[in-house]
């Protein structure tokens, strides 16, 4: 079997630089506002209601959605051009950032016409939150063990078990999950599974912290206890739930948050090391910047395949597992190079601080949105060895 | 060659093992996290009643007068543990210092309190001395020290420029050294940071010539590989027995060469470590014109080593490898901290290519 | 714990690098590198009979059988002190570290007497037949068979990666004598002479332009039934253990990988980057990654050690020898990669750099060999992770 893995390289158009422009603007003001930091020492999205209600309002939610869903019809490129500008500069997109990125999207190709009226105007008014409901203790990378159940009842569906890892079920409206509906067949484990639209404000619903090891809080244990939801809250067919949440988890995987996460860092390295550095050092920052370079044209390849209809998905597997272990890559180097510097242990070092907050957060990237192991599966079967 | 534990000595191993486990279960390095303690008192007073912290204290000063293998024996227990205790700068480094650098009045005066766990001591001063101008005065700041905060002694290295050094005694009320705790992502041990003023006081009788100089250096550098050398085994177990028991696929995770070819690499990384770890031990004092070199090599290797498979354990966990409801981040967390103390990563491998500069 | 010699090991480790020093001479070399295919092997043969005579060769064996029934310390020396001296690869390898132990530890009395004293002194030069065609690692489904014929066996079949078979006398066959068992509990092994009718051995070129493994075809080959060695569809058990001696045989490859870190060395000072400027020593990356190989040579070694203390004397070496197997032969294809790259930064015009690089290329294209011969690195790992870490299969 031939290995046909393409990478279309990708130039951006005059209106996507125009409208990068205008991002621009938009986040210069946001800082002097001091909404958003002039220099980061976090990584990862912050959380902000107010920040992702004013992109609505400057009508970059729902970039690509029809007009008559609150969309801007805009295209895939724009779209990555839009993101990239924002994450680049810290924002805090986190609030809305899951409804606008695979949510929204699995609504419109799937959802009613009820259902798109109803949340998507919404989300791109940067108004309603969602999270996703798809792990749980058992099913981790083997997403198709999942027990959680939606037993038919009158009028409804009648939720018992438990989802995990749930970020921000604590702060979003809705939860967009994957139950059982019906027992799997042993032809296909992935048959009776059905996607639903959770209104998290219904009663039963506990949602229990669970610590990251930065000691914040993002994660869930999403537990229902007998909920009970309306007929309407399933998203397209019965018991074809899997197709559909693999068109959600395509999307997942496909953009620049996954090897931006440490971009922060590395521009932050090269800002303190100065110009004056040694060869060797050069050589490991050059390194570095021609990973980024090269994973930023993979990515707007894919989005552009995206663009273009098709299914991109080795080609995402391949950009996410190498994008999360560039990322994995800037704290290492950087604490090599700063750890041994003098003024490494100053108090007021915010280097440091974002260095650590790296730190802390690498063994997630590797992690989360399907493992490099999952990825590497992936891409194996792309070649035709699975 | 013989590269072999003597029967004793892998008594002692035993015997250290089920104190520590009795003393330092995993919910008591979780409860010191939310402790403000400086060290686990009671592991230290069971240590000190089992003779370990006399290891390197010659009877007469109430020690057991064991070795630095029976010591290193020790620090490894303690470092699978998460153990929060000052054993490597106390019961290792500060008695080898007061045992050969002391007066008969200083060894009397502090060997004995430390076999009898009554204090724990923190030492500066490696591989950046403080600096001694002419007219007396000493500057020297460091951060992160291990144990310094709450330290009842503090031994810092003193260089007057002059080749040899000296080693200063400040007791833990002496107004010039300030030291203040230095918070980490390491909840299992405390930190601190030390700022140096004032001028000499006390310092132990004889000088630290290069020889002593190597042979502190070296004792701290493969003292400390020794701890991260158990942590790394204890995190290797950890994701093993998860490889074996976390069903995905209807299958334990362990069965997919992906897992296994992982941790595979991780035990030849360990037993490489393992070896170059007690050679490094072992010529403290039994080869002490190469244990500099080899104890750098160690620490240099286990540096990266151990960081490789405590990241790794929180891989093979998955997402409940990235909370605090299981064990995997206070491995990461103490492997971080171990690169620093005692010099950055760098310094470690820096020396190593002097060493073969020196060769050209 | 001991980690320098003690003075019976340092005496007889002066000992070692005297007669070395008489006997592995510059013109001994010079012979060496003049001869080819059964004239070298025949000027190894004497090597072999000169280090038996010396005492050198199998120091650990029982004295009943040419040893010294010494401490395996010594031979560990042995092995080092060669290694430091550039000693020629050693063709009797495989009769001496592993077919004659396999032999002391299973095969009857009478094999015994008759193969180990003539393996230990290379009057015979032995190979191994165990891979076929398609059963490589998957070895345990080989399909050449061994068929009873009165108190004959009859061998038809294929063997492949069989190293020396083309100037070897023997060769220790594993073949499928039950065709109705399990796949592993339905092979025997054999002592064949490689001269028997109906044996065709075809040499393969390898990638490092030697010949030293061929295709060996069996063709009605008939063996007397006392060939067998161990028991009759108990073959497995034979092969597995003298996989577990061959891994330890490897151990030699971590002295070689110290020995190819002083040379790393010297080529680093004796070469000047193309610019002229520099000897690449002086290079920091060069140092950084000679430093690197360096430490794991210094570690490949101390490994040495501390495993041979690991088991008593005599006793089969367990799976920690597939530790030691994965890391040095992975670590001696780093290293020979290392030379490669520093070579490729010097200038190649000139015909002493150019020599020297031909020399290093071939051993670097022999370095591709041996992290798969033996059980290829990725089987190692398997073994390592299911047996050592006790991981499912």
């Amino acid at each position: 079997m031939s290995w046909d893995v393409r990478f279309t390289p990708i130039v951006l158009s005059e209106r996507c630089e125009t409208l990068r422009g205008e991002v621009r603007d938009f986040l210069t003001q946001q800082r002097k506002a001091g909404i958003i930091p002039e220099v980061p020492t976090r990584v990862g999205m912050d959380y902000s209601a107010d920040f992702s209600r004013s992109l609505g309002e400057r009508g970059w939610l729902g970039w690509r959605w029809p007009k008559a869903y609150g969309g801007h019809e805009g295209t895939a490129l724009e779209r990555y051009v839009i993101t990239e500008e924002l994450l680049a500069a810290g924002a805090p997109v986190r609030a809305h950032w899951v409804a606008d990125r695979q949510s929204g999207p699995v609504l419109l190709t799937f959802g009613s016409e009820a259902q798109k009226q109803n949340y998507l105007p919404r989300v791109a008014a940067g108004e309603c939150f969602f999270c996703i409901g798809l792990s749980e203790p058992d099913s981790g990378s083997d997403l198709a063990s999942l027990r959680c159940r939606a037993e038919k009842i009158d009028g409804g569906f009648r939720i018992t078990g438990t989802k995990l890892w749930t970020s921000n079920a604590h702060r979003a409206h809705y939860m967009l999950a994957l139950f059982r509906t019906a027992p799997a067949t042993a032809e296909n484990r992935r048959s009776g599974l059905s996607q639903f639209i959770v209104d998290l404000s219904t009663p039963g619903i506990e949602v229990r912290p669970v610590l990251n090891l930065a000691g914040e809080h993002d994660f869930n244990e999403v537990h229902f206890d007998g909920v009970e939801i309306p007929d309407d809250s399933l998203v397209g067919t019965l018991n074809m739930g899997w197709r559909q949440a693999s068109a959600e988890l395509a999307y997942e995987r496909s953009g620049p948050e996954r090897w931006l996460s440490t971009y922060h860092l590395l521009a932050r390295l090269v800002e303190t090391l100065g110009p004056d550095v040694s060869e060797d050092i050069r050589t490991q920052i050059g390194e570095l910047l021609v990973d980024l370079v090269t994973l930023r044209q993979m990515s707007l390849s894919v989005a552009g395949m995206l663009e273009a209809g098709q299914e991109p998905t080795v080609q995402a597997a391949v950009v996410k597992e190498i994008g999360t272990r560039f990322e994995q890559r800037i704290p290492r180097v950087a604490h090599q190079l700063l750890s041994a510097r003098s003024d490494y242990d100053d108090q007021d070092n915010t280097v440091r601080d974002l260095l650590e907050h790296a730190i802390l957060w690498s063994p997630a990237f590797t992690i989360r949105g399907g493992t490099t192991e999952i990825l590497r599966g992936i891409i194996a079967r792309g070649l035709g060895l699975r | 060659m013989q590269f072999s534990f003597t029967e004793d000595q892998e008594m002692i191993r035993q015997s250290v093992l089920e104190l520590v486990a009795r003393a330092c279960p995993i919910s008591e390095v979780r409860a010191f996290g939310q402790s403000e303690a400086a060290y686990s008192d009671r592991l230290w007073q069971d240590l000190a009643g089992a003779g370990f912290l006399g290891a390197l204290i010659p009877e007469a000063h109430g020690g057991s007068d064991l070795g630095m293998l029976e010591a290193g024996i020790v620090l490894e227990v303690l470092g699978g543990a998460l153990a929060s205790v000052p054993y490597l700068s106390t019961a290792v480094a500060a008695a080898d210092l007061i045992g050969r650098l002391g007066s008969d009045t200083q060894k009397a005066q502090w060997l004995p309190k430390i076999a009898a766990g009554q204090i724990s001591v923190a030492v500066a001063g490696w591989p950046e001395a403080a600096s001694v101008s002419d007219d007396g005065q000493i500057q020297g700041n460091w951060a992160p020290v291990a144990n310094a905060a709450g330290a009842d002694l503090l031994l810092v290295v003193l260089n007057d420029g002059g080749g040899n050094a000296q080693v200063g005694v400040l007791e833990n009320s002496n107004a010039d050294a300030m030291v203040k705790e230095f918070p980490t992502m390491d909840s299992t041990r405390r930190f601190g940071a030390i700022k140096l003023t004032g001028t000499v006081g006390e310092c132990l009788e004889k000088p630290l010539d290069p020889a002593g100089q190597a042979r502190l250096g070296a004792i701290l550098a493969a003292g400390a590989a020794g701890e991260m050398m158990g942590g790394a085994a204890r995190a290797m177990d950890m994701a093993t027995s998860y490889a074996k028991e976390r069903i995905q696929f209807g299958r334990p995770i362990g069965t997919f060469q992906a897992i296994k070819h992982m941790l595979a690499d991780q035990l030849v990384a360990l037993e490489g470590l393992r070896s170059i770890v007690w050679y490094a031990l072992w010529s403290i004092d039994h080869a002490p014109e190469e244990a500099l070199l080899a104890a750098v090599t160690a620490k240099g290797v286990a540096d990266k080593v151990v960081l490789q498979i405590a990241s790794e354990n929180i891989q093979v966990h998955g997402g409940s490898g990235f909370t605090t409801d299981i064990d995997a981040h206070l491995y990461v967390k103490r492997a971080q901290l171990d690169r620093m103390i005692w010099g950055p990563p760098s310094h470690h491998t820096d020396l190593l290519e002097q060493r073969l500069a020196e060769l050209a | 714990m001991r980690l320098r010699d003690s003075s019976e090991e340092a005496t007889f480790r002066a000992y070692v690098r005297t007669w070395l020093g008489e006997n592995l001479t510059d013109q001994w070399r010079q012979d060496y590198a003049s001869l080819e295919g059964r004239e070298r092997i025949d000027f190894l043969r004497k090597w072999q009979g000169q280090l038996y005579e010396a005492g050198l060769a199998v120091r650990s064996w029982p004295n009943a059988y040419g040893g010294k029934d010494a401490p395996l310390t010594e031979d560990l020396i042995v092995f080092e002190e060669l290694a430091n001296h550039d000693a020629p690869p050693d063709v009797f390898r495989i009769g001496v570290r592993i077919i004659a132990p396999m032999l002391m530890k299973l095969a009857r009395a009478d094999q015994r007497e008759t193969y180990v004293p003539r393996i230990a002194d290379g009057r015979d030069l032995w190979s191994q037949g165990f891979s076929e065609p398609a059963f490589g690692s998957d070895l345990s489904a080989l399909t050449t068979r061994a068929v009873r014929k009165g108190d004959k066996f009859v061998i038809n079949g294929q063997k492949v990666w069989n190293t020396y078979g083309h100037l070897a006398d023997y060769c220790l066959l594993l073949a499928r004598t039950n065709q109705n068992a399990p796949p592993h509990k339905g092979l025997s092994t054999f002592v064949v002479p490689l001269t028997t009718k109906g044996i065709d051995i075809r040499p393969l070129r390898q990638m490092n332009g030697q010949q030293d493994f061929n295709e060996i075809f069996f063709d009605d080959v008939e063996i007397g039934e006392e060939a067998l060695v161990g028991e009759l569809d108990g073959g497995w058990k034979v092969a597995m253990t003298m996989l577990d001696f061959e891994r330890r045989g490897i151990s030699v490859l971590g002295f070689g990988c110290r020995r190819l870190y002083e040379k790393l060395i010297a080529l680093a000072r004796a070469t000047r980057t193309r610019d002229g400027d520099h000897n690449l020593i002086d290079l920091p990356d060069v140092r950084e990654n000679i430093a690197r190989v360096g430490v794991q040579a210094r570690i490949a070694v101390l490994n040495n050690h501390r495993f041979a203390a690991m088991h008593s004397e005599g006793s089969v070496p367990g799976p920690e020898t597939s530790v030691q197997k994965l890391h040095t032969t992975e670590l001696n294809k780093t290293m020979h990669a290392l030379a490669l790259d520093l070579i490729g930064r010097a200038d190649l015009t000139n015909p002493q750099v150019r020599k020297s690089f031909s020399s290093w290329e071939r051993e670097y294209l022999t370095s591709f060999g041996m992290t798969i011969a033996g059980g290829t690195s990725q089987i190692q790992r398997n073994i390592i992770s299911e047996r050592l870490l006790g991981l499912p299969r």
